[in-house]
């Protein structure tokens, strides 16, 4: 009875066999599948070798980008006067020693008027001084009256100088006008003036900020600090693009708002990648390692379980891989795949499909 | 009334030339189709919900409206599946409810449902079509590189449907293919470098276009009308719309974004033949429209538009319409009708030996049919697969009433050659001989109708399907019992002359069976008891006999369906297609082959990840690879292996479209798995697709891929968000606009608007990590934020498909089934999965397909075939008043039935409702035999013979008719056991069942019924 139970099992299996051989789905129990040239090229299938790379893995931090408090300067007046030009407008970028104003002012009109009246009289005193000289030379007037003439003739000069130097104190004049310069690299961020306003020391003409670099303040938790040394370079990310910072004064306080220590950084903005009051990302090299990379779009997830696609000679399988980090597209594998293996870049959907059933794992 | 009949005879003549006539104006002119539709009546609701994950749909809409609308008057069953982004429910009405009325109905609820729903989402209901609703498809072609998909989209959009639509009949035109639009793009960096926000290029786009009317006005140059103009014609109109002034200088669209022409995004499909992506389109047919005509007028209306309407070098292919079906199952069975017809008539000019006789006998089959064809067309049948096939199936009873008429006629007249001479006598001789055989003829005849009224109760599918098949049969039997007593007397009176009763061939098979009946009375008894074993036997092989419910239908077509990951891009799917379009098309026998990927515009509910691949084949005849269509099935299926999919499913388009409305699968067998932990009915779905795919005769086993859709979800960090001034709103509004593309204005080509759309650029979103920095901007302070700021962003497994039925959720396992019976595999397996799986409480197992069909339809039969016997008895009963001669008649049915069941076992057909439905019809034939043979004894006993000498009289007077209406019978139907071709299908299983059992029935009631009378004669009369 047993006998013919076992024959009449196996008879059964055979006709599954027999039947189930030249059609059904084809993949039913198999955990590979053979990739043809033709499905290579139609479907544009390519793969790579994994290989071990050292990779630095970083830390990300987000960050808000504030002007450099050491870079910006206010133009002013530096006498009582009147707006008479204006050559630069708030937003607009100026060089170091680009003229930005002419000031009218009283003041230096009356200087320029003086100083004039000055150089008549020096020139009057040395003529007189000459003469006298001669006279004196000649013997004949006395010593007495020739250094009367020498001593008004040098006070005159003096005086001179005395009233050029005032009017240098206040800047570059131009005809009568006093003119405004940048001193530094920058951008107009705020303009108070406009023509024919009076001006004085108390005024602000302009506010120019130096980009050139800005702060970033990268907002730290308070453990995390000891990662920054100050001096140490680190990436700064924006939304413009990427650019270098150094790091630059460590905040001995944590702010009360986001209960995170403040890192200064100063940030390069050449490249005119920040902008002040931007929230970046702020990103430190903290350790690097050493391992298998595979580019993200390698990887497919399924059920929160992670799976690249092996290639053995025309056979491809899938391999459940466990991932690491992720640094810049690339996931590190910590186990599943080895050195030397070749697996699918493009076209991991099609085999995603192909494998569906195994992978979800009944 | 036979007497008014010959009195008026040429008035008879004139009517039957014109009821002819009008029957051949009916045949000529009767609307034709296939099969009837089954699909039940049905309104769907459909309702988009951009951005909605399948859960989300399921619980924000889909359940809503089912509950709304569950409670609508005739509503049977509720069906729902939610995807990701839309929503769709089905609700499946009372057969014989008017659906133009459920419509309405579900119309008048459709407010409340919205009322529900969030805000903005609005449900509505889908073309009113049914499973054989995708009567065409064509694409629109063009040589000429310059024009794009989109131009060829637009044409169809704005050209052509418009024409097609106006047709009568045409319910809808699915469009596949990008659909023009206007994209601005707008760079997130410039948009930073600006400080301008998504919400100011919004604002600023959607205000600066359009047009104001402000009435008219009289002024001295006249009245004029006053308009102000400012819609959007040109691209650089949109780079020219100003967003803000900074600094004296304007900033215009063009300095933040690129604004081209392109398609609207979020498209979920293709259309792609023989390789390439082109615009296709399916026209739907409006339900209970002919689709013949249909067909012809939208021909005829795209041959117009080619030639008229369509630039030069564009032209509308037709791909595929259902009307080749039509006419191929048309003629096959026209061509069993005609060749039965020659049979028959061959039959009876032998029988009769008359040539005269012969004639009038095989004209009343033309007459009856015509006459049934006037009938059907004023009772709104159409002709088709199944009504003409009651006529091919009831070929060789229509004449049964003219062969006792007219061979009575002939018999009289030939008695008395002399006397028929004379006009008069000829007349009353006539008139005697109708009146002598109207009772047991009438009576046959009636018998044979009265069987096939059980059918009537037949519900669903099997009631449309074989309702109008009965009622075609009852109305041509009818028609034939008015053609035998009105125009056959009449003619008969002119046509007959008297001639030799006796045929060379009839002598010859009287001997013979003389001869037999001897030997045959000797040994009574053996003969009996091995009969009963035979019977017994019979039924025993029964159970051998596979079951299912209807034969398949060759469609002449094949369609693919091809499963793909649910995370598969379009463009991926594409690549696919195209390579199953490009092999199939290696196979000489392809014509064509071409896929929709996704869905169109409306309509489906699939995604990307799903294919079907029509592929047409040529007719049968020009095939040289292959000998049948599974043939070709199984070396496409190998040259298909090394594809990498999912699941690839064999079926025909017709075909599986039913499918899908009757059960809501795509296949023949659907197992599902009813519970509330979607997740738990997943895992025992794929269970069970494991048990399924050990069973034997499982195909193309599929678990419906419900979960594993993979969602980007973009989570508000509240705190971060409140602490920079914003709120979940804005957030929302970045992601619901801007992301998915937001239309803000319209662009204006001649009569046609074009939406201008604002969306984020490709190169944004294809990134995760550039998605994180899309800028959110706050223009008061300047404050510039990232999405990742405020927002948690990360992969996460959704759902991609939800099912409901009744309200309840249920996973899928579908599967077809290859060189098995449906009963026999439904059996095993659900014996398996009693064995191997132990369900939770609450979760419970469904089999739905085509096996609920043939469940209800056997269960049904298993009353009405027991009715149709007693039916036939109690008629029996009423004729004889003796219940021993009703029951010794009655002997008849298992004498065919050992027949057919022997019959059908050697064919190798499975035990069908066309099976089922062949037994009825034999039943009441074989009944008619034994009727002719048992009145004739009784006769002969009432004339005071005795028993012996009735039995042989009746035995050789009855031979003759008997065996006429059997070989009739079956005559008629041998055609159709040797058709090959589509539509052919349905009808064999019922022409081998009614020749077997007319064989049998036949020899039994020839040989066996007198031997068992006289037993039971001599039993009954000595006590």
């Amino acid at each position: 009875m047993r006998f013919l139970k076992s024959v009449i099992a196996f008879l059964i299996i055979s006709i599954n066999v027999f039947a189930g051989g030249g059609h059904g789905h084809g993949h039913e129990g198999e955990t590979e599948f053979e990739l043809t040239p033709d499905i290579i090229e139609k479907l544009n299938i390519k793969w790579q070798k994994v290989s071990q790379k050292e990779v630095h893995i970083k830390k990300k931090y987000p960050a808000i980008v504030k002007d450099d408090l050491t870079l910006s300067e206010v133009v002013y007046s530096p006498v009582d006067g009147i707006i008479k030009k204006l050559f630069v407008k708030e937003g607009d970028p100026v060089k170091k020693g680009q003229k930005v104003a002419l000031i009218y002012s009283p003041e230096v009109k009356r200087l320029i008027a003086d100083i004039n009246m000055m150089k008549v009289k020096v020139k009057n005193l040395k003529a007189v001084y000459e003469r006298e000289k001669q006279l004196f030379q000649s013997e004949v007037i006395p010593y007495g009256r020739y250094f009367n003439a020498k001593i008004k003739y040098e006070n005159a000069v003096g005086e001179l100088k005395a009233l050029e130097e005032s009017l240098k104190a206040y800047g570059e004049i131009q005809d009568v006008y006093l003119v405004l310069k940048a001193h530094i690299d920058g951008y107009v961020a705020h303009q108070n003036v406009v023509l024919g306003d009076s001006v004085d020391l108390s005024k602000q003409i302009f506010r120019i900020h130096s980009h050139e670099k800005l702060w970033v303040v990268a907002m730290v938790p308070v453990v995390e600090t000891k990662f920054f040394k100050k001096g140490d370079v680190v990436s700064i990310i924006s939304p413009l693009g990427k650019t270098k910072g150094i790091v630059d004064f460590i905040s001995h306080k944590v702010d009360p708002e986001t209960k995170r220590n403040d890192v200064r950084i100063i940030g390069d903005n050449s490249n005119d990648t920040l902008k002040p009051n931007m929230f970046v990302d702020v990103l430190i090299d903290r350790e690097s390692v050493k391992g298998i990379f595979v580019p993200e779009k390698a990887v497919v997830i399924k059920d929160n379980r992670y799976f690249v696609f092996k290639k053995e000679g025309n056979h491809v399988s899938p391999a459940e891989v466990i991932l690491g980090e992720k640094v810049d597209g690339h996931y590190r594998v910590l186990e599943g795949i080895h050195e030397g293996d070749q697996i699918i870049i493009e076209g991991v959907s099609f085999l995603k499909s192909r494998f569906l059933a195994e992978v979800e794992g009944h | 009334m036979i007497r008014w009949v010959l009195q008026y005879r040429l008035l008879v003549i004139f009517a039957l030339i014109g009821i002819i006539s009008y029957g051949y104006y009916a045949f000529k002119t009767i609307p034709v189709d296939t099969f009837p539709d089954p699909t039940p009546i049905q309104v769907n609701i459909y309702t988009e919900a951009p951005g909605y994950s399948a859960e989300e749909v399921e619980a924000l809409i889909t359940k809503r409206i089912e509950t709304v609308m569950s409670g609508i008057k005739d509503v049977e069953k509720v069906r729902s599946i939610s995807i990701p982004g839309l929503s769709y429910v089905a609700l499946f009405f009372k057969d014989g409810t008017d659906i133009y009325f459920n419509r309405r109905l579900v119309m008048e609820k459709l407010p409340e449902a919205q009322s529900k729903l969030p805000e903005g989402i609005v449900p509505i209901m889908g073309p009113n079509t049914s499973g054989l609703g995708n009567v065409m498809i064509y694409a629109l072609t063009t040589d000429n590189p310059e024009y794009s998909l989109t131009d060829l989209k637009a044409i169809q959009e704005w050209l052509i449907r418009p024409i097609l639509k106006s047709i009568d009949g045409v319910e809808e035109i699915v469009q596949w293919g990008p659909e023009k639009a206007f994209i601005v793009k707008p760079y997130p960096e410039k948009l930073l470098k600006y400080n301008i926000t998504l919400g100011d290029l919004f604002e600023s786009l959607e205000k600066n276009g359009g047009l104001a009317g402000g009435g008219y006005t009289k002024t001295p140059e006249g009245d004029l009308v006053i308009r102000a103009v400012a819609s959007i014609t040109d691209i650089n109109q949109i780079n020219e719309i100003p967003i803000k002034v900074e600094h004296g200088t304007v900033i215009k669209i063009k300095d933040v974004a690129d604004v081209v022409e392109g398609e609207i995004p979020q498209r979920r499909g293709a259309f792609t033949l023989n390789g390439q992506e082109v615009q296709g389109n399916i026209v739907v047919k409006r339900v209970q429209i002919n689709t013949k005509e249909l067909i012809k007028k939208l021909k005829k209306e795209i041959n117009r538009i080619n030639n008229e309407v369509l630039p030069k070098d564009i032209k509308i292919k037709i791909l595929y319409d259902q009307s080749y079906l039509t006419d191929k199952a048309l003629s096959t069975i026209e061509k069993a009708l005609l060749e039965g017809i020659i049979l028959v008539s061959i039959a009876m000019m032998i029988f009769l030996w008359n040539i005269r006789a012969a004639i009038l006998v095989i004209l009343s089959i033309p007459f009856t049919l015509l006459i049934a064809f006037g009938i059907m067309k004023n009772l709104g049948l159409t002709a088709d697969l199944m009504s003409l096939g009651g006529l091919a199936i009831g070929l060789g009873l229509f004449a049964d009433a003219t062969v006792v008429v007219i061979e009575n006629i002939f018999r009289h007249i030939s008695h008395s050659k002399e006397g028929i001479k004379n006009k008069d006598f000829k007349l009353e001789v006539v008139k005697l001989s109708v009146k002598e055989i109207t009772r047991p003829v009438f009576f046959a005849i009636m018998i044979i109708m009265v069987v096939f009224l059980p059918i009537f109760s037949f519900e669903s599918v099997e009631g449309k399907y074989f309702k109008p098949l009965a009622l075609t049969i009852i109305v041509a039997l009818a028609a034939s019992l008015f053609v035998a007593y009105v125009f056959m007397p009449v003619l008969a009176y002119f046509g007959l002359k008297p001639g030799k009763e006796k045929s060379i061939v009839m002598d010859f098979i009287e001997r013979i069976y003389i001869k037999l009946l001897k030997k045959a009375m000797r040994i009574g008894l053996a003969l009996f008891i091995a009969t009963v074993i035979l019977f017994g036997g019979s039924i025993y092989l029964l159970t051998k006999i596979g079951t299912e419910f209807t034969p398949e239908l060759d469609e002449g077509a094949v369609l693919l369906e091809i499963f793909l990951d649910t995370n598969i891009s379009r463009e991926e799917a594409k690549k696919i297609a195209n390579v199953i379009e490009q092999r199939a098309k290696t196979f000489d026998v392809v014509t064509n082959a071409f896929s929709t990927v996704g869905r169109a515009e409306k309509g489906e509910i699939t995604d990307v990840s799903y294919i079907e691949t029509w592929i047409l084949l040529k007719p049968y005849k020009e095939w040289k690879d292959f000998k049948t269509r599974k043939e070709f099935e199984k070396a496409l299926r190998e040259k298909l292996k090394d594809l990498p999919v999912a699941g690839l499913v064999f079926t025909q388009p017709i075909a599986m479209r039913i499918e899908e409305l009757l059960s809501g699968v795509r296949a023949m067998i659907a197992v599902k798995v009813f519970g509330d932990d979607l997740k738990k009915i997943n895992e025992i779905a794929m269970q069970v697709e494991e048990i399924a795919k050990n069973t034997k005769g499982s195909e193309d086993v599929e678990t419906e891929i419900q979960s594993g859709r993979l969602q980007l979800q973009i989570t508000p960090k509240y705190d971060s968000l409140y602490r920079y001034g914003y709120d979940v709103e804005r957030l929302l509004d970045l992601v619901g606009k801007y992301m998915a593309g937001v239309e803000v204005n319209e662009f204006r080509e001649g009569l046609i608007s074009f939406p201008v759309i604002l969306k984020l650029p490709e190169t944004t979103m294809d990134n995760i990590e550039k998605i994180k920095y899309i800028p959110l901007l706050k223009k008061e302070d300047g404050t510039l934020l990232r999405l990742s700021d405020v927002a948690n962003i990360k992969i996460v497994p959704g759902f991609s498909k939800i099912r409901h039925e009744n309200g309840l959720r249920y996973a899928l396992v579908q599967m077809n089934l290859e060189g098995r019976d449906l009963g026999g595999f439904i059996e095993e397996l659900r014996e398996n999965i009693k064995k191997e799986i132990e369900l939770p409480e609450g979760y419970f197992i469904e089999f739905a397909g085509q096996f609920e069909n043939q469940q209800r339809a056997m269960e049904r039969l298993s009353i009405v075939v027991p009715i149709a016997i007693l039916l036939i008895f109690i008629l029996l009963y009423i004729n004889y008043n003796s219940i021993r001669d009703s029951l010794l008649i009655m002997l008849n049915v298992p004498f065919a039935t050992i027949g057919g069941i022997i019959a059908l076992y050697i064919s190798g057909f499975n035990l069908s409702v066309p099976a089922a439905i062949g037994f009825i019809a034999v039943f009441g034939i074989a009944t008619l035999n034994g009727v002719v043979l048992v009145s004739y004894i009784r006769q002969m006993l009432d004339k005071g013979y005795s028993i012996d000498k009735s039995i042989n009289k009746a035995t050789r007077l009855r031979l003759r008719p008997i065996l006429i209406t059997a070989t009739a019978a079956s005559l008629g139907l041998v055609p159709i056991l040797f058709m090959y071709d589509i539509g052919s299908e349905i009808q064999k299983p019922i022409a081998i069942v009614v020749i077997g059992g007319i064989f049998s029935s036949t020899f039994l009631t020839l040989i066996l019924l007198p031997i068992v009378y006289k037993f039971v004669w001599k039993l009954t009369s000595k006590s």
